[in-house]
């Protein structure tokens, strides 16, 4: 179990530095907010792994409320990508740029 | 290496899957009959002739319906550990550590998910009246 | 949590989360108004969500904390002490204020008023918990239903894409930041094994680390850096700071001033519960102490320059919140050096959540009542004397307040939180504040200067004040005063 436990915490962290590059590298609003979605994802699979090693269950229920809110995110967030794609036709990151010094 | 043990069934497990798919294309290249034909040649649309293009822009709309799924599919998972723990009995009530008795855990968990469902249920009908759910 | 320790809900739970209760009603109670009525119920909103806010004070005042060190709730997810029990006060006052002056602007920038309501008080109820978490979980998942609250009332508006665009930097910044904050509390986890605070101090300050990260600190140390830069976010820190401007900007004026606020105080309070934990933390690494420090410093001069040279109001305030953030972590570094000091920090820090909520809250309530003229280039307050002296002594005395001119709450907060450090002996940073704090008069004043010395625009008439507002308006220079003349009110 050992190898399991360490080689999902590696995993997690993968993920999590994925998410965390991808999203500086994204220009899509989708590619931007899947990155989002993988860092969450990433956090979720470390809390279980440790929650199995360290026989506590805390560890579970905060994976059932990180899956709920990457969902609540998602509903907001692709309204958000509905509402900018009526206004501008597009939801390209690089096209909002109104706002600025 | 003992701890690489559990991993053997796994590791059979793809073998065999993919021996299963490498053995049976082989085969068929091998020893089947080769006619070509253009029908052979076109994308496969679960026996439909395709049509458009494959780079289609899924309609906007699809998102709201989408998003909608998504928020409402999730309560499940808070149904599923509700469920399991709902009767009550994993806990030792006899023991006698536990202010409560098995009625009351039963009584407070129908309640909670009484409360959980009913907020539930407001935001569908928020949804329904905003006309979330019609297509045009 | 061992068997015996399991409890159901108990009535003095609950009477401790009865505010919370109240405005989840009320809220679900305004949404289905809104559903469900014609014409003649739209105006009732306001009313509902006033009503709402009112009884959740009221209720939040008689029952709930009395005045003992400390008490926990629902098994110690929640504590509630005197910083928590001011904050909900200031978070709930700072809500029914915004209430008091948006109804005119929501109706002129065509706002959907059920969803605004419902969700300011959604706003407050995630502020509320989340000044009271005591929990890892339950501190992610109220900052997440804040968050979420703040970014539909960013965007809320129709067919304004500048409201669309601050929605969009606020919503992908602010999930960035929830994710790294998560991904510290797992680092915590996993090398404490607890996820309560009350759990995790008593590791900690025992020395041996019981979680399966637990061999190696660095694990903790990294969990904490994380959680730092996740709340640098949401509290708006530098270099976490470049989304605030923009956000403020394009966000309708009343969400901007909740965000400012509201959720900067709740932030404060929830972060000062993890910094318990670090201070518990007999060999908290020297580095946090000075990726702290870099982060105070960075913050109060990326502020304070950021500030001198704005044309736009609400950027102007976005930066000064900026350096206040600042301001706010100077008595927590002091904690760091010497730890003996918590008890008067944990004070100066409560009373700045107050001063800081007054000021800036009074300073974005009079951008709303200006309405669209309000939230545009400082040129458009010239001479606002002369069009509403109401609307410009009150702008004035926010930003006075701000500026920390004497017997006003901003000048007796920073002397609270400066003096924290003179204690410590942090001589330099103290010195650095005070200078920064001088030179921000500056940008304060200019303001100041232009709607007292300067001719209005030619075209400009006299503006009337609604009733609502007017009141509001008034109850916030009452505090800017009253707390600055009697401070033990507050603490």
């Amino acid at each position: 179990m050992e190898l399991l436990f360490q080689g999902n915490l590696v995993l997690s962290a993968i993920i999590f530095a994925i998410g965390a590059f991808g999203f500086l590298w994204k220009r899509n609003a989708i590619g931007i907010f899947l990155c989002i979605e993988l860092m969450l994802n990433a956090c979720a699979l470390a809390f279980l792994t440790l929650s199995q090693a360290m026989g506590r269950p805390e560890g579970v229920a905060v994976f059932i409320f990180i899956i709920s809110v990457a969902a609540a995110e998602a509903g907001i967030g692709l309204a958000l990508f509905i509402k900018i794609f009526n206004e501008k036709e597009t939801i390209d990151a690089d096209s909002l740029s109104m706002l600025r010094d | 290496m003992e701890h690489l043990i559990p991993y053997i069934a796994i590791g059979m497990i793809l073998v065999f899957a993919a021996g299963f798919a490498v053995v049976n294309s082989l085969l068929g290249t091998l020893i089947g009959p080769t006619k070509d034909n253009p029908a052979k040649r076109l994308a496969y649309e679960s026996g439909m002739v395709p049509t458009g293009e494959a780079n289609v822009r899924i309609p906007i709309k699809f998102y709201m319906v989408g998003l909608l799924f998504l928020i409402f599919d999730i309560e499940t998972i808070f149904l599923l550990a509700w469920a399991v723990v709902f009767k009550g009995n994993q806990i030792d009530f006899a023991s006698g550590n536990v202010g409560f008795t098995q009625t009351q855990f039963q009584h407070y968990g129908f309640f909670a998910m009484a409360v959980f469902i009913g907020v539930l249920m407001l935001a569908e009908i928020y949804a329904w009246k905003k006309g979330g759910f019609e297509w045009s | 949590m061992e068997p015996n320790s399991i409890t159901l809900i108990n009535s003095h739970d609950l009477a401790l989360v009865a505010p919370a209760i109240v405005l989840g009603v009320s809220a679900l109670i305004v949404l289905l108004v809104d559903l469900f009525s014609m014409k003649l119920g739209r105006s009732v909103l306001p009313l509902l969500t006033l009503g709402g806010l009112g009884l959740a004070l009221i209720v939040h005042v008689t029952t709930g904390y009395r005045g003992a060190e400390f008490e926990i709730a629902f098994d110690g997810c929640l504590r509630f002490d005197r910083m928590t029990y001011i904050a909900q006060i200031v978070i709930l006052s700072l809500t029914l204020f915004l209430t008091l002056v948006s109804p005119l602007y929501l109706i002129r920038r065509r706002i959907p008023r059920g969803e605004y309501y419902v969700l300011i008080m959604f706003a407050a109820l995630a502020m509320m918990v989340l000044s009271a978490s005591n929990e890892l979980l339950t501190l992610f998942i109220n900052l997440e239903l804040l968050s979420f609250c703040l970014y539909i009332l960013t965007g809320i508006e129709q067919g304004n894409l500048r409201s669309t665009e601050a929605a969009f930097k606020y919503f992908t910044i602010g999930s960035y930041a929830a994710a790294f904050l998560l991904f510290g509390m797992t680092m915590v986890y996993g090398a404490t094994g607890a996820t309560h605070f009350d759990e995790i101090r008593v590791i900690l300050a025992s020395g041996s680390l019981g979680g399966a990260l637990g061999g190696n600190s660095l694990f903790l140390a990294g969990g904490f850096a994380l959680m730092l830069v996740g709340f640098g976010f949401k509290l708006t820190l530098a270099p976490f700071h470049m989304y605030a401007p923009d956000v403020y900007a394009g966000a309708p004026t009343p969400v901007a001033g909740l965000i400012a606020t509201g959720s900067k105080v709740a932030a404060v309070t929830a972060f000062f519960a993890i910094f318990e934990l670090m201070i518990a933390w007999g060999d908290l690494p020297a580095g946090v102490y000075y990726a702290l420090y870099g982060v105070v410093v960075l913050s109060i001069i990326f502020g304070n320059l950021g500030a001198l040279v704005q044309p736009n109001i609400k950027r102007l305030l976005a930066y000064s919140g900026v350096s206040h953030s600042g301001y706010f972590m100077i008595p927590l570094l002091a904690v760091m050096t010497s730890p003996e000091l918590m008890d008067k920090a944990e004070l100066a820090v409560t009373y700045y959540l107050l001063a800081y909520g007054v000021m800036t809250v009074l300073a974005f309530g009079v951008a709303t009542t200006l309405g669209p003229e309000g939230e545009r280039d400082i040129d458009r307050y010239a001479g606002l004397a002369r069009r509403s002296p109401v609307l410009a002594a009150a702008m004035a005395l926010a930003l006075l307040s701000m500026t920390g001119v004497p017997i006003t709450v901003g000048f007796v907060g920073k002397f609270r939180l400066f003096a924290v450090a003179v204690d410590a002996g942090l001589y330099p940073l103290a010195i650095f504040a005070l200078l920064a704090s001088v030179a921000s008069a500056y940008y304060y004043l200019r303001v100041v200067v232009k709607m007292y010395m300067e001719e209005p625009p030619a075209e400009a008439e006299p503006i009337p004040l609604e009733g609502s507002n007017a009141l509001a308006l008034l109850a916030g220079v009452v505090c800017i005063f009253l707390f600055a003349v009697l401070p033990a009110l507050v603490v």
